[in-house]
């Protein structure tokens, strides 16, 4: 799915670079250019490194599971 | 009618959602009609029109109670790559809606605003219908498999 809208980037993408390392929206948005316009996506992003920070739940979390 | 302002500030959260939850819908609805599944492309823009005068009544309700809607303030959201994705996209903001519904209709009640939490209780009733909805299509999809079922969205 697409993450960033005015970037056009997917969170397989997101994902590719939080596995190589990436461990904070400044240094996704620096590598993929996902959350430097808008920066609507930017919330996402973060669920998003949260939810790869443990490998076993990565596959099966929706994006937008209620954390509050 | 002078309204509460935590209400007034919840429902024009609400608002956001509902305006996003447009875009959503029409944005997946163009998707599907450029990709040829016309039967989908109409349910999915239905959705989003339903969408609107959901908002146009939230919008209606802040007025009222002399607060001041905000239309500018819209979340990011994310847009499906396939069409089960979309299906997946709507489950998940479908049940955002009901949770914020819900939590708006407790404030209600500890507000004394009982007139808002009557409004706002066929939209909890409406959004559940919706939730309804995307759950079966993508039962649909795991039981007769995604290619299948979008045999069927091809054409009415």
């Amino acid at each position: 799915m697409y993450i960033c809208l005015c970037r056009v980037v997917t969170r397989k993408a997101i994902e590719a670079i939080i596995q190589s390392g990436a461990r904070t929206v400044d240094e996704v948005a620096r590598r993929s250019g996902a959350g430097t316009e808008c920066g609507k996506c930017r919330r996402n992003i973060s669920k998003l490194i949260e939810i790869n920070k443990n490998a076993a739940t990565r596959a099966s979390l929706p994006l937008m599971h209620n954390s509050n | 009618m002078q309204g509460s302002p935590r209400i007034i500030d919840l429902l024009n959260g609400l608002l956001s959602l509902e305006l996003r939850a447009i875009n959503q819908y029409f944005l997946h609805s163009k998707m599907c009609e450029n990709w040829g599944y016309e039967r989908m492309a109409k349910t999915l823009r239905n959705q989003a029109m339903a969408e609107m005068v959901d908002a146009e009544e939230i919008v209606d309700r802040i007025l009222y109670m002399d607060g001041l809607p905000n239309m500018q303030r819209l979340d990011g959201f994310a847009v499906g790559e396939t069409v089960p994705e979309q299906l997946e996209l709507a489950l998940e903001l479908e049940k955002e809606a009901v949770q914020e519904i819900t939590a708006l209709m407790a404030a209600c009640n500890e507000e004394g605003d009982t007139g808002t939490r009557e409004f706002l209780a066929p939209k909890l009733l409406e959004e559940q219908d919706h939730i309804s909805w995307a759950e079966a299509q993508l039962t649909l999809v795991e039981q007769i498999g995604a290619a299948n079922y979008l045999t069927q969205q091809v054409r009415e």
